[in-house]
């Protein structure tokens, strides 16, 4: 059935607290999302549409690769 | 435990009370030879009226007291991506459920030229896709997509 841990890892956690500790919410509202989708991407539990990832990443000033990293062995 | 989780279990809740006490009088009408349209119709609208006055109240008080307590609702949206998928994907694993239900109402009617009996062995899966799928979208939300 679905798969429990995404191939993609990300830093959005890191990257949050980089940023005067944004919290989760701030972050959903800015990317458009709810909060506990920001929690199941920043666990792995979900992979964001591409659309939704390069928000993340503009809500950081990041490049997607600096925020997203893809897990080759997985 | 978000909105969504709570909007699900409760929708799984009413069903599983609603349809499960319509199925156990389903089932003493049949063992007493009196499976017909005049005491299932009865009881079947009253299954559907009761599950849409629980839904339409559950939900309203969810919603409710999802907006004061949790922060959600207050500006990020109540849906998004990862539901629509989490909803899709249960609908699609439920809809083989659905479709053996059609299956044995076919098989059903051509054995026992019964249209109440086969009519109920159709709610039967319907209900048990209904229930399927709520099952899958908690397991969605809580283990990921």
């Amino acid at each position: 059935m679905g798969r429990l841990k995404s191939a993609i890892d990300n830093r959005i956690k890191t990257l949050r607290f980089e940023h005067q500790a944004m919290t989760q919410q701030q972050l959903a509202d800015e990317v458009g999302v709810t909060r506990q989708t920001i929690v199941a991407i920043e666990k792995g539990n979900y992979s964001p549409s591409l659309e939704v990832a390069f928000r993340i990443a503009r809500a950081f000033d990041r490049s997607l690769e600096e925020v997203f990293q893809f897990r080759e062995s997985s | 435990m978000s909105f969504r989780e709570k909007s699900i279990g409760a929708s799984l809740l009413i069903t599983l009370v609603v349809w499960g006490f319509y199925f156990q009088r389903v089932y003493q009408h049949w063992q007493q030879g009196a499976l017909d349209i005049a005491n299932i119709g009865g009881l079947l609208l009253g299954a559907v009226i009761l599950t849409i006055i629980l839904e339409v109240v559950t939900q309203s008080v969810i919603a409710a007291h999802g907006a004061v307590g949790t922060g959600e609702g207050t500006g990020a949206p109540r849906q998004d991506e990862r539901d629509r998928a989490i909803v899709y994907r249960a609908n699609y694993y439920g809809s083989y459920v659905l479709g053996a239900g059609v299956v044995m109402a076919v098989i059903a009617a051509l054995a026992t030229q019964n249209l109440v009996f086969t009519l109920n062995i159709l709610i039967m899966h319907f209900i048990a896709s209904e229930v399927f799928v709520y099952l899958l979208q908690l397991y969605f939300y809580r283990r990921g997509l």
